[in-house]
């Protein structure tokens, strides 16, 4: 390992391993740091690893990773695993942890490949234990092959709630219940999207289809779900909700929660890049233009982690960023560029023209973001509810920096990944004011842990 | 640019705060005891508020080098605080959690300790006759106070004083707005003022949320108070000093003792500090100072090296030529007082209870003319 | 609940899981280890000692937080399980020494 690079790729997902793919071919010097122990992101996790049952049953577009991964191994790029970025500054020092030791490097480009996380699911209940992430299914699923026993159940919104469903049910996993809570007139709302969307065709399809596994298989699918609580003392046991009006109770042995997936803006907010508010799907994403630069010289961001377009135009934006590089440092005309570029841009544009259509089928429920219930945890790690969070609004509060101060709201170990959202939309909720205006919480290093000890033996570049 | 829910409407006060941080809120607090009609103004969400970036010490040693007056200040703010505390409490239920088991401020190396010493004798010269009660300790009384926590090796001893101790600094700041509240004051935040001006016996303050007018103004707006004070042709020279602060995650209690650079909170967190850097209005996080903080907690307790850092920030000081406060007036009517310190928290109790007499009936407290800025020959 | 699938042939590792000592994969996660053991609290908060368990299983929510081989608040999902290894849950704060 070197200590300076030409390029620094953070994240080793499908926008990550194709920028490195791209970046290998122009003799620029790449690292690329990824934080789990080998290439693929969340979507291609465990890829090496999957044994032919596997792929099989996981489907093609999993299988897709497999190519790239390859390619990935095959270029010569220098790539280590196990690698937590805690810092980044925007003069391109990185800085990070391997092997539990701290250590700094430093980049004339940074390319941000951090991928999506999930949107909080702030409900009732939902820090009891066996109240996890659809995420976390699939983690266990592929990274593991373990799935969930004893009564389960699925309640939120979003493509990725029914993927979750269907594979769960492919690999004969009980599933009790998909409690849906998307909005009946997201349905309205989402058909202006919908001839466009027709580009991407198979994506409805495969959507259509993995619905009627689910209800093929003899899993109810609850509409129009509200009032979703998680109940239990030690652990979830039951789930209430109310569908269509009707209230129910369900066991749940595991209530997984999905509300979709938001852009991991974590290092970009660190580096105080500039965001828009993307309303349709209530989120944050860095501003940038088509080659992934951010307002921060040198700081490119690719991928689901400059807003959500799944897997395939990850992998074109990663190419393209990595082109621009190229020809930045001089490796490649304008001309050239462009000409490789091409396909690229075109797969991007194609795989972008279902999100209008998704997003706003999927528009999150407005009492998913801004939780009505007093005693519903909002801060994990500190514990602080929607009730302490009012208090504090009353008391003045402007916005979600002064709240921190005044609640711990945002202080603890996860650095705002699971209160962010939800404190910037109660805020906007109480003020009734654009939530753009309100902002996020303001992000300082470390991004993930670091102990005194190591932080003190970091060896600096300069 | 945030705003406050106002309707663009005049506000009439008996006198304006201009800064809602400890200073003003304390002051602000105290002028709203005596039922005079008080207003505060305050800045946005993103404001550089060096109220939430400190370390919470209350603290007497080693103060005043060269100024007895700011000795004697600093000391009978310690002496007051634990009445104020309880009124805080007894006001808004609210706990500020102060504590004073007395202070350390931790030598290692023989040099350091030299230097302390010699500093602690200066100061008990310059206090002469009255005591200074503060003193040199070797390591290995040091270390039997300290139970549950080893030194490091090269920890020498420390100067320890009895009058110290700390305070939550943000329920402190939250105790404040609640008493302020609760006392009839009112608070503006999200209303910067861009223009003060006079009018016969009142000063006008314009803010994007409406103009607001009072016969006395109070500018304590840390960093801004230079800016703000030109405004009605008071020179208070402030210049921001940023310090850096990482907090690791809780452990059971072992640090009962707050030292300057390290402190346990009431949760169980360690704060490290403390920096000092003369890079103007950044607030960036610099990692070679972060490490030389983590290099320095670890020296001192090497137990702490073991603790991983869960978040860190940077705040402004609000430094004066010689560090020490000033406290300004125009003297003439309408009044406006000037206030730039960095000791806010410390002087918060004196703030809430000596200050309104100063500012509202013209008794300043003894020997305050040795705090006003003529002397820097401004 | 949850159970493997057992679908493929895996080197193991001997772990011991709040003293139950456990035949586990190689490639598995503590949380993961702990999870298909039917152990679903990794920790209980400082603040009110309640009971949690992994929630992302990707590093991002911190509340699988156990305390490994003595070493205190260790994310359970970011760390491989290692032949010997001894895991116990997190209660409350840790100690300054551990």
């Amino acid at each position: 390992m070197k200590t300076r690079y030409d390029l620094i790729i953070i994240g080793a997902g499908p926008a990550g391993m194709a920028a490195a793919v791209e970046a290998g071919k122009s003799g620029l010097s790449v690292i690329v740091l990824g934080d789990q122990w080998s290439p693929g992101g969340q979507v291609y996790r465990a890829i090496e690893r999957a044994h032919p049952e596997r792929l099989k049953t996981l489907g093609p577009d999993y299988r897709n990773g497999q190519y790239l991964a390859t390619q990935f191994r095959k270029t010569d790029v220098e790539y280590l695993s196990g690698a937590t970025v805690w810092q980044v500054e925007p003069d391109g020092i990185v800085n990070f942890m391997l092997e539990d030791k701290a250590r700094q490097i430093k980049g004339k480009q940074i390319f941000i490949a951090t991928g999506a996380r999930e949107r909080p699911v702030p409900i009732p209940g939902w820090t009891l234990p066996g109240v996890m992430a659809a995420t976390a299914a699939d983690v266990l699923l592929k990274s593991h092959g373990i799935v969930p026993s004893g009564s389960t159940v699925l309640a939120g919104s979003g493509p990725l709630l029914f993927l979750t469903a269907a594979r769960l049910i492919d690999y004969g996993v009980a599933v009790d219940a998909v409690l849906d809570t998307t909005p009946l007139s997201n349905y309205v709302s989402a058909l202006p999207a919908l001839p466009k969307a027709l580009l991407a065709y198979e994506y409805l399809l495969k959507g259509l289809g993995m619905k009627r596994q689910i209800r093929q298989n003899g899993t109810p699918i609850y509409r129009n779900v509200k009032d979703l609580e998680a109940q239990g003392s030690t652990a979830v046991e039951t789930v209430r909700f109310s569908s269509n009006g009707k209230h129910r109770v369900l066991k749940a042995d595991t209530l997984l929660l999905h509300n979709g997936v938001v852009p991991d803006t974590q290092i970009s907010q660190l580096l105080e890049c500039k965001h828009v508010w993307y309303d349709t799907q209530r989120y944050w994403q860095p501003i940038v233009d088509n080659w992934g630069n951010s307002s921060k010289d040198g700081i490119r961001v690719i991928g689901d982690a400059a807003g959500i377009s799944g897997a395939k135009a990850a992998e074109a934006s990663g190419h393209l960023a990595a082109l621009d590089a190229a020809c930045g440092l001089n490796v490649i005309s304008r001309k050239e560029r462009d000409l490789r570029a091409a396909p690229f841009a075109k797969t991007r544009s194609r795989e972008k023209s279902i999100r209008p259509f998704l997003d706003r089928l999927f528009r999150p429920a407005p009492d998913l973001l801004v939780p009505k219930n007093d005693k519903t945890i909002v801060c994990r790690c500190e514990e602080v509810t929607v009730g302490q969070i009012r208090e504090a609004l009353e008391l003045g509060a402007l916005g979600p920096n002064q709240l921190k101060t005044q609640t711990r709201c945002g202080m603890g170990m996860c650095q705002a990944r699971m209160c962010g959202l939800t404190v910037s939309e109660i805020i906007a909720d109480y003020r009734k004011e654009d939530i753009s205006s309100i902002g996020y919480l303001r992000i300082r290093p470390p991004i993930k842990p670091i102990t005194v000890e190591q932080l003190s033996e970091l060896e600096l570049v300069d | 640019m945030d705003l406050g829910t106002t309707d663009k409407k005049d506000h009439h006060a008996d006198v304006l705060i201009i800064g809602g941080g400890i200073v003003g809120s304390a002051v602000a607090f105290g002028i709203a005891e005596t039922g005079a009609r008080t207003i505060m103004l305050d800045e946005g969400d993103r404001a550089f508020r060096a109220a939430r970036g400190n370390f919470g010490l209350v603290w007497y040693q080693g103060k005043g080098q060269g100024m007895r007056r700011y000795q004697e200040w600093s000391l009978e703010a310690t002496r007051l605080w634990p009445d104020f505390a309880e009124k805080l409490q007894a006001k808004t239920g609210i706990d500020v959690s102060y504590r004073k088991p007395g202070g350390f401020n931790f030598c290692v190396g023989d040099g350091e300790y030299e230097s302390r010493r010699n500093l602690i004798e200066k100061i008990r010269r310059e206090a002469a006759p009255e005591p200074y009660d503060c003193r040199m300790m070797d390591r290995k009384t040091l270390q039997e106070l300290l139970p549950d926590i080893k030194l490091g090796d090269g920890v020498v001893g420390a100067s320890y004083s009895a009058h110290d101790g700390h305070v939550n600094p943000l329920a402190l700041l939250r105790a404040l707005h609640a008493g302020i509240k609760s006392l009839g004051g009112y608070y503006f935040p999200g209303h910067p003022v861009f223009d003060i001006a006079q009018s016969g016996d009142r000063f006008i303050l314009k803010t994007p949320g409406g103009s607001f007018t009072a016969p006395k103004l109070v500018i304590a707006a840390g960093n801004g108070t230079g800016r703000l004070a030109q405004m009605v042709g008071i020179n208070m020279p402030v210049r921001p000093e940023k310090g850096e602060i990482l907090a690791t995650e809780r452990t059971a209690p072992c640090l009962p003792f707050p030292c300057n650079r390290i402190q346990q909170t009431a949760e169980g967190s360690f704060l490290l500090g403390a920096s000092q850097e003369d890079s103007g209005f950044d607030v960036q996080i610099k990692t070679r100072v972060i490490q030389d903080i983590s290099s320095r907690a670890k020296k001192v307790f090497p137990v702490l090296g073991k603790l991983k850092i869960v978040r860190s920030w940077a705040a402004l000081r609000v430094l004066t030529p010689d560090k020490m406060p000033i406290y300004e007036t125009s003297g003439s009517s309408p009044e406006v007082f000037a206030i730039a310190l960095h000791s806010g928290v410390t002087l918060a109790s004196l703030h809430a209870t000596r200050l309104p007499e100063w500012i509202l009936d013209g008794r300043p407290p003894r020997g305050f003319h040795n705090f006003r800025a003529r002397r820097f020959h401004v | 609940m949850f159970k493997r699938l057992n679908d493929v042939d895996e080197p193991t590792v001997t772990v011991t899981i709040e003293e139950r000592p456990l035949s586990v994969p190689a490639s598995d996660t503590v949380a993961a280890a702990m999870l298909a053991a039917g152990l679903t609290t990794t920790r209980t908060t400082p603040i009110s000692e309640a009971h949690r368990g992994p929630y992302c299983m990707i590093g991002a929510c911190f509340e699988c937080l156990v305390e490994i081989d003595g070493m205190a608040n260790q994310q359970a999902c970011q760390t491989l399980v290692r032949d010997g290894m001894n895991v116990k849950v997190q209660k409350g704060l840790r100690d300054i020494e551990s």
